[in-house]
């Protein structure tokens, strides 16, 4: 399936804004009623849905050129891994590039401490403001 | 004719494209654009660059490829891969512009007000 087909990408951009609405508006009702587990149902459905969105998205991408050799204290595969679900290959690409820096792809400390210190924010970013995109609220980024 | 609005620009994309126009014509690396933010008041994050850069690839404000030779202190052996270089598009320099052309009426609208 290409995902890069713009009428694919615009079908689920409404089904992505589809799910998060009905997601929020059952946090909503959930939370008037106060329903934990109903709360909990609907939040875990709109991430389970968000997780395997973006691997779908991302199933054909990470090709490298080349196969890198293997860094000490990095764990290629895994951080593929992570962000093949929550991420995208620009991030992975970058990140990986960023390691090629003499300052950070120094020692196995300075690489580790670097992704540790870039992931999980990159990460984080993305999430929200994919949301606030679905919301129409790609002026507030 | 329908006419295309040009994309604004946040502050995270105002400060890439500016920095990318500077560099122009050579292109730019995301830690590279950290580095070079890292003078002035106005900060990139290494924890937000590349989701920006992303965005900012996909509304055509930038373009990127892939470095075609490695850097001169990679020797054989080293950890490399091709890193992902960045440029200003038309439309990147177009919006920089307008912002700037807006920011520059601020002074007289304050004084004027």
């Amino acid at each position: 399936m290409d995902m890069t087909s713009p009428r694919l990408e615009q079908a689920l951009e409404t089904l992505d804004r589809g799910v998060l609405l009905f997601a929020l508006g059952g946090m909503i009702f959930n939370g008037i009623e106060t329903s934990l587990a109903g709360l909990l149902l609907t939040a875990a459905a709109a991430i389970l849905y968000g997780l395997v969105r973006n691997r779908i998205t991302n199933l054909d991408h990470f090709k490298l050129g080349t196969t890198p050799p293997s860094l000490p204290g990095v764990n290629l595969a895994r951080l593929m891994l992570v962000c093949q679900w929550l991420g995208s290959q620009r991030l992975f690409e970058g990140l990986l590039g960023d390691l090629v820096d003499p300052e950070i792809g120094r020692t196995r400390a300075t690489a580790q401490r670097h992704l540790r210190e870039a992931l999980w924010p990159a990460i984080w970013n993305r999430v929200w403001k994919t949301v606030l995109a679905r919301l129409w609220l790609d002026r507030f980024l | 004719m329908k006419k295309t609005a040009t994309p604004k620009l946040s502050l995270n994309e105002a400060i890439i494209a500016h920095l990318l126009r500077q560099s122009s014509p050579d292109p730019l690396f995301g830690l590279e654009l950290v580095r070079r933010s890292s003078t002035g008041k106005l900060q990139l994050k290494k924890g937000t660059i590349y989701v920006t850069l992303e965005r900012m690839e996909k509304k055509g404000l930038v373009l990127s490829e892939l470095e075609t030779s490695p850097p001169p202190h990679i020797k054989e052996g080293d950890f490399y891969i091709p890193r992902r270089m960045y440029r200003l598009t038309p439309l990147g320099e177009q919006a920089l512009a307008g912002l700037e052309e807006a920011v520059a009426q601020i002074p007289g609208f304050l004084v004027g007000s």
